[in-house]
């Protein structure tokens, strides 16, 4: 028979009066006695509600007269109370070996889940959105934008006439047909020299970027090309899908310590959700080269139109490469080597 | 008829404990018994006020646990739920929450968490699908999202009440629960109305919106029965603001000319950041800024807040932070987790934990040791999980 006795604290019900007393354990039975040796209840193992161990904190019974008792936790206590009980987690929370292993595979899981796990599970969710969604959400889109950025376009009827035609042209190069896709021209002082495409094949060029491009039929299919490759690629519905499971596994992954880790965990989030935009930007552009081969024509084109790009916005600077994890595109110097040396490789095949 | 044991022989405590046990429908006789001898007991123990408002014990705060013994709870509940995609999320949290709260003692007595995991998890799945049908109607239907969008603003006072009644029933202090007896047309008035007022008053009056919702939040929490009560002055919450902002300007202003930052040409400071280092050194500056300011108000709040509240005639407050302490804390906490890439977490909780319980200071009368707790109705987990996804925060200092 085990025979043991434990210091502690017996709260009494509905009130905040709180005893000093002494709990004797005799085999099933528990026995508690105030400083004048009252026995003041006594109560048989299967009554008791003992909450799981935790840490060095001390056991709290919850007895069935809503009193609360707390002892320290000692080995005899402990094996007493969960001798029947299914609880584990103390153990593994004590174990050297289990936190090692934590240790390890907490950051490797959560690098897997956010390179691998969340992409490939945005390129499904991405795939199954019906065409009617993703036409109701462009429309609503290029609204809301024509209210906010877009001006109508400035360019001559020739002119858009004339683009029209490279943009027919591109999409015929990549099989693609013109039922599903269709250029608008806008112009725009927000975004200044750009282009973007919407999820159901819907591509807007600008005025100011058929300008900084001098309407070269090359250098403008080029850009065309890496639009279509976000369209053909779902890259819209991927990226939504992305951003919101992120959210979602950062703020519930660490979101309850408090407002001092939540600005680490929004940058983290803006950070990761970057390396995701910039992903599907490398992969625009090589879907751009790799069309632009297939079709004869000179990846150089891509590059030269980046380095418009590069030249307009940021004249001689130089971009710092610490810069790229704040920024939702790849280094643009970056992607002018990449299209420069699949130009090189080209060349030099022939 | 009832056979009435002899309750007359029974100590006080006695009787409280047989009128908690007791079940009022099965034995009306005895219940109203106890009651009556209850009552007689409560007056014969209200000795007059003068005996009763003295102040019989003093004590500072203390936390009891360590950063290390947190780390191994925190780290592997944080592996289980990480295998278990989230669902362990909520018994995780039930484990962390009761580690912190169990070593934080006061007046030799600790706290407890009391939250069930199945409540929470509820809470939890509601709040994934209200936050995920939000973000998609934003990427969808601007018509649905802007829809959506006023009905979360009218429904936020419910959420932040229902969070702040939550978080307060499930603490408990002595085997007494806090509760909060706000009401949702209180929350809108204090958690809604007058933050959206103080727009008209280009922000000036914003302090004093944010006093009345300290003082809302305060005056409506109960422990037991008794109430709290404030005494706060607008005034504090001004110079607070106001040194706040003053403090932030004057260390921005000083850090941009150390880095030889010009300000003359604002479009161009992000083009007179040569090379990575300034860039770098830019969103540390902004953070540090950012946490001077907020320690200040909070550290400067937080002591007014606790000097001039209390529980009438049990207990009076008293709270000790010095902002810059607390700057220090949170600046060296924020480095050590991005250094650590997170592990750190658990040791810069229990350092935070542990600074404030020891700023805190209570003082009780002999009352504070009989307060009693009429039996109170469950809390909602769903309103404390959509509040924190959707980023309600009512935190009080």
């Amino acid at each position: 028979m085990t025979q043991f006795t434990s210091e502690g604290t017996l709260y009494l019900a509905g009130s905040s009066k709180a005893l000093p007393v002494r709990a004797e354990f005799n085999g099933a039975e528990l026995r508690v006695f105030d400083e004048q040796q009252n026995c003041v209840g006594s109560f048989v193992h299967e009554e008791i509600n003992a909450k799981s161990k935790l840490g060095s904190l001390p056991r709290e019974l919850l007895l069935p007269t809503r009193e609360l008792l707390q002892i320290s936790s000692s080995d005899a206590v402990n094996q007493w109370l969960d001798a029947h009980s299914k609880a584990k987690t103390h153990a593994l929370e004590s174990s050297k070996s289990t936190i090692l292993f934590s240790i390890f595979l907490v950051p490797i899981s959560l690098v897997g889940i956010f390179k691998y796990l969340l992409p490939y599970l945005a390129i499904q969710f991405a795939a199954i959105v019906p065409d009617g969604v993703k036409s109701v959400a462009s429309q609503q889109t290029l609204t809301t934008l024509d209210y906010t950025a877009l001006e109508p376009s400035d360019l001559s009827l020739e002119t858009q006439t004339q683009i029209d035609a490279y943009f027919a042209q591109t999409v015929l190069a990549i099989n693609g047909s013109l039922a599903q896709f269709n250029l608008h021209f806008r112009q725009s002082d927000m975004m200044g020299a750009n282009a973007f495409a919407l999820p159901d094949g819907t591509i807007v060029i600008t005025d100011e970027l058929v300008q900084l491009l001098e309407e070269d039929e090359d250098l403008l299919k080029a850009i065309f090309l890496h639009e279509l490759g976000h369209v053909a690629h779902d890259h819209s519905m991927r990226l939504i899908a992305e951003t919101l499971v992120t959210s979602l596994a950062i703020d519930y992954l660490i979101g309850d310590l408090g407002a001092m880790v939540e600005l680490v965990a929004g940058f983290s989030s803006t950070v990761i959700q970057n390396q995701y935009s910039q992903e599907l930007e490398w992969e625009a552009d090589n879907f751009a080269i790799d069309m632009m081969i297939a079709n004869g024509k000179d990846p150089i084109h891509f590059a030269n139109a980046m380095e418009k790009f590069k030249a307009h916005y940021m004249g001689d600077a130089e971009e710092p490469d610490a810069v790229s994890f704040m920024s939702s595109h790849p280094i643009t110097q970056q992607r002018i080597d990449n299209a420069r040396a699949q130009s090189e490789q080209l060349k030099s095949h022939h | 008829m009832d056979h009435l044991p002899k309750y007359e022989n029974y100590s006080y405590e006695e009787l409280l404990s047989a009128r908690q046990a007791i079940d009022a429908e099965a034995h009306p006789e005895r219940t109203r018994a106890l009651d009556e001898l209850l009552a007689s007991h409560a007056q014969k123990n209200q000795p007059k006020d003068a005996i009763s408002d003295k102040i019989i014990r003093t004590g500072k705060g203390r936390f009891l646990g360590n950063g290390k013994e947190y780390f191994s709870i925190w780290i592997v509940n944080l592996l289980l739920t990480i295998v278990t995609f989230g669902i362990y999320s909520a018994w995780a949290k039930v484990r962390n929450n009761r580690y912190i709260y169990g070593n934080t003692e006061i007046d030799g007595h600790r706290f407890h968490y009391l939250a069930d995991p199945v409540q929470i998890l509820i809470g939890r799945i509601i709040a994934i699908v209200f936050f995920a049908l939000y973000f998609l109607a934003s990427n969808f239907s601007p018509m649905a999202f802007g829809i959506m969008t006023v009905a979360l603003l009218l429904l936020s006072p419910y959420f932040a009440l229902m969070s702040l009644r939550f978080n307060m029933k499930m603490t408990g202090y002595r085997n007494i629960r806090f509760r909060f007896d706000g009401t949702y047309g209180g929350a809108f008035v204090y958690f809604m109305l007058y933050p959206f007022l103080t727009i008209f008053t280009l922000y000036l009056a914003l302090p004093l919106a944010m006093k009345k919702m300290d003082q809302y939040i305060i005056d409506h929490t109960r422990y037991g029965d008794p109430e709290f009560i404030s005494n706060t002055k607008t005034g504090e919450y001004y110079i607070a603001g106001f040194v706040a902002s003053i403090l932030a300007s004057i260390v921005f202003i000083l850090s941009m000319a150390a880095l030889g930052i010009n300000f003359a040409d604002v479009n161009d400071v992000q083009q007179q950041a040569e090379g990575g280092l300034i860039t770098i050194a830019l969103p540390f500056i902004y953070l540090a800024v950012y946490l001077l300011s907020s320690s200040y108000y909070q550290a400067h709040i937080r002591n007014h807040i606790f000097n001039h509240s209390e529980i009438e005639q049990v207990a009076s407050f008293k709270s000790s932070v010095a902002f810059i302490d607390l700057f220090i804390i949170k600046f060296t906490n924020i480095l050590a987790i991005i250094v650590t890439l997170g592990l750190a977490i658990p040791w810069a909780k229990v350092r935070m934990t542990r600074y404030l319980a020891e700023a805190t200071e209570v003082s009780v009368t002999a009352q504070a040791d009989s307060i009693i707790a009429s039996s109170d109705n469950e809390g909602n987990a769903i309103g404390d999980e959509v509040a924190s996804a959707f980023d309600v925060d009512v935190a009080l200092g």
